[in-house]
This record gives structure tokens, sequence and C-alpha cells, in this order.
């Protein structure tokens, strides 16, 4: 079958399909991991430990028959439902004496993914619906099984924007969708500092210490700022969905080689709030609330304890020594970025 | 024959995990447990501390190095102490333990530097981690495709 490999902070991942523009839309969506085909590989020491593989379905079957009854709805977010299956309730079925893992259940009503976390697998259905909108098959549906697969490897997600200041310094500007991270990273880029994601991170431990790296794709820019900021309009554009475009901004803002590093300590941590006021300004935040919104933003963080508590002593670890802000944040952003990013350096204004 | 009585040790829940932020300012405490998540100020971190390092592991151990360290009187202190280890109790973070078992960090007995003015011990919860969310770059233009009509 057709495939693509391509490795994740070290994590080695497959991802099949027998439809060519599946395949397509992944080395593309991956294009920052170099991915290889990987089609006649034979499977060798090195193979991947994480295998993801896509089926075109006209349909999905229906839910009972996509969705055993022994497991339970776990998390529910609009259109998106995701079950899990205990390890009990599993092994009664199949074979009482095997001790069996978590299994998970994705349905997204036009995509269907189930996880088997022990073996590393998942398998996603796809429908002609789903392929309407490429980009959210691979950027949300496709990435939440990958993302729970990650974990329970040790990589852990994180729901923030990461962006190098002139002085060196690693900021993070957390918040729910629509909080204005996207603007902000692109904005700060354009003020001449360097952004290295505009949504998603992934935190890990080498023996060194614990670290965060960027999750590298394409940034999602609204499409309002190509108009409020012409030069925005030279980034690469490769697609566009809803009112966004996605962008080559590791190109655009030269961060390729930047989005590589593993960042060992988090100096700057952002949580913006969109106000009607003239002009944005900085408030001091409580470190624990900022911990807080940063454990709320990480994708699965509930899941598992053991990797609950090892997330939550890595990001306290890499958030030790962190200042934290409120930005309220008024419409300067949009008027002149460059102006507006002096809210964060009030010394150099 | 005289019985001899035993004073239950107040001992700290062993999911309990304990970040102090500033020192001696702000700390957290995440049971990992049932994730919830608590805010302390500088007295609870207090008392905390004394608690889990098994310093003062009874109300009136704790009223009393609460009194000396933020230089109270013994009344208030008892008496705030008292309602924080109710709500440490309601909340499910410290037991009585009549065998001494308890979960020990003698790294947490240190306390130095300033304290601040004091204040009644707070801890403020928040259960926003105990609902998982599936949160994506993409997820609320998800909602608005909806499903297959």
């Amino acid at each position: 079958m057709p495939a693509i490999t391509l490795a994740i902070s070290g994590t080695r991942i497959s991802i099949s399909a027998r439809s060519p523009r599946l395949i397509r839309l992944f080395t593309d969506y991956f294009r920052y991991y170099s991915p290889s085909d990987s089609s006649s590989s034979t499977p060798s020491p090195e193979s991947p430990a994480l295998h993801l593989e896509l089926r075109m379905r006209n349909e999905l079957p229906a839910r009972e028959r996509l969705i055993p009854p022994t497991a339970e709805l776990f998390s529910q977010t609009g259109v998106l439902s995701m079950w899990a299956e205990k390890a009990e309730e599993q092994s009664a079925i199949r074979n009482p004496q095997s001790v069996t893992p978590d299994r998970f259940y994705f349905d997204m009503e036009v995509a269907a993914f189930r996880v088997d976390v022990a073996s590393g697998q998942s398998i996603g259905l796809v429908t002609p619906e789903a392929m309407q909108f490429p980009h959210i098959l691979a950027n949300t549906y496709a990435l939440f099984a990958l993302l729970l697969l990650l974990r329970s490897r040790r990589l852990y997600h994180l729901h923030a924007a990461a962006i190098v200041s002139p002085a060196n310094e690693l900021w993070l500007v957390c918040g729910a969708q629509r909080a204005g991270k996207t603007t902000l990273t692109t904005a700060l880029g354009l003020a001449g500092w360097r952004p290295v994601s505009d949504d998603s991170l992934l935190v890990g431990k080498d023996e060194t210490s614990a670290w965060l790296t960027p999750l590298k794709k394409y940034f999602h820019v609204g499409d309002e700022l190509f108009r409020r900021w012409p030069k925005l309009n030279d980034a690469p554009k490769h697609h566009k969905y809803l009112d966004r475009t996605c962008i080559g901004g590791l190109e655009f803002f030269q961060t390729r080689d930047l989005a590589e590093a593993r960042f060992r300590k988090i100096d700057h941590i952002v949580l913006p709030q969109i106000v009607n006021e003239p002009a944005s300004r900085l408030e001091p935040l409580a470190r624990s609330e900022a911990l807080l919104r940063l454990a709320e933003q990480s994708m699965f963080f509930q899941l598992w304890r053991d990797h609950t508590a090892q997330q939550w002593q890595w990001l306290n670890a890499l958030a030790a020594n962190a200042q934290c802000h409120r930005l309220m944040s008024a419409a300067d952003w949009l008027d002149d970025p460059i102006k507006a990013a002096r809210v964060f350096t009030p010394s150099k204004a | 024959m005289q019985m001899q009585t035993i004073t239950p040790t107040i001992v700290t829940k062993e999911q309990a995990s304990f970040t102090e932020l500033l020192d001696n300012q702000e700390g957290i405490i995440l049971d990992l447990e049932n994730l919830h998540y608590y805010t302390l100020n500088a007295a609870a971190i207090f008392l905390w501390k004394q608690l889990r390092s098994g310093s003062a592991n009874s109300a009136d151990r704790l009223a009393a190095a609460l009194a000396a360290a933020f230089n109270i009187n013994a009344d208030l202190a008892e008496l705030d102490t008292r309602a924080f280890l109710d709500e440490l109790d309601g909340n499910g973070l410290i037991f009585d333990s009549e065998d001494g078992v308890t979960v020990s960090n003698k790294a947490l007995a240190a306390f130095n530097g300033e304290l601040p003015a004091y204040e009644p011990p707070q801890l403020k919860l928040s259960n926003s981690l105990t609902q998982v969310t599936l949160s994506g770059s993409s997820t609320i233009a998800t909602n608005a495709i909806g499903g297959p009509s």
C-alpha cells in the first residue's frame, strides 16, 4: 500500500492509504518533516513506532457499528466525539485472561478513527465530505489520532504559539481558538520577531531536561490580515479553507532552522484578551493562572494519570522562571503591528 | 491501668502534586486523582509545606508554626489553621492517620526568604481541567461545517 514515513521529535510515524490524494495531502501537511515514500520498505528494527492507515469510504458505518457498546463517551466538542474503551471491557470480550490497553474512537461525522494505543496503530475512515476540507482532515481529524498516539509515547501537545523575541527570549501565546494567537504571532513576525509556531507545540524530555519544540506546520492566517498587512501577501500561500489561508510561515519569517530547536525554558507566557480600547496594554498575570491555561490547552492532558503527572512536571520545569502577562489586545495590532509590538518591550519604545 | 491516647497524624494526599511558583507567595496543588487545581496563598503554602514535610502534623503544631512565622497572635493562628484544615479535608487533600504513615517531603521543610503580610490561608479551586476538551486549530471550523447533510 502507498505510504509515507516521517519522524516527529524522534518518533517514527508511517501513514498509509490507497488513495493517492490522501498520500499527497499528508505528504504536504507534514512537509516540514520531510516525509519519504515508504511504500516498498520492508520492516526493519527502525520500523515506525506509530502507524496511521487511512481508508476512503463513501459513507461511514452507522455509529453502533463504528463504536462498540462497551466504549464510553469520553468527550464531545461540536461535531467531534471521542469514546474510550477500557482495558477490562475489551479483554472481557476478546480474552478474559489478556491485559489489553485502552482503545479510543473518534467520530467526526465525516470521518472516524480508531486508535489502538499499545500497538501504536490508528485506522481512519474518510468520506468524500471530509475531503471537501482536506486541510481540516489533516490538521484536526487525523491530528487528534496522532497526538493521542504521540502522548502514549510521552510527547505531549501544547496548544500555544511560540515566538522568539529580538532579545532571544521564548514567548508563548496561549489561548483557545480565536483568542488571537495567529494574529499576534504574525504581527510579531512582521515586527521583526521570529515565530516558530502559530498554534501547536510538543513537550518532551531528554537526558538533559524537559524541552518544548514547535509542531511544524503551515500558519493558518485569517484572510482579513492579508488586506491589513499587504507585506503578508509575499508569504507562500498553500491552501485556503473557510476564512483562512495556510501560509509557509516558517519560510516567510525565515525560521525553519529555529523551528528545529528544543527550547529548554519558557521566558514569557502571554494570554491575549481582545478589548475595545485604543491601544494594547499588558497586565501582570498570576503564574498559577498561566499554568492552568497551558494545561487546559494541552490536548488529552487528562489522559493517563502517569502522563498527566509527567507532563505537569515538565511544564512546571519549563515555566519555572517565566514572566506571565495578560495582553489586553486592541486594534492597534491590525493598524501597525511594529508599533503595537512595543507593548512587549516598553523600555525600547 | 492508664489508657494511652493516640493523636492522629494529619497526612496529605499522595496524589496532590504541589508546586511553589514564587517564593512563599503563590503555590499550586494539582490533585492527580481528580484533576482539581488549587491555588494557594502564602499562609496556605506555609501550612501545606509544614504538613507535607512532616514538620507539623497536628492542628496545634501547625497553628503554633503559623503564629511564629507570620508573627500573629495564637488565637487567630489557631482559628485560621483549623478553618484551613477543614477546607483541605473537605476537598480530600488531607486525612487522619493513626499509624503515623505520612507522605513526607523533607525538602519542603525549609522556608527561606521573607514572608508577605499575613492574610488567612486560602485555597482556591478550579475544575476546568476535569473535562477533556478536543481543541485544535481547526475545531471551530469543523463546527462551522457541521456534519454531512
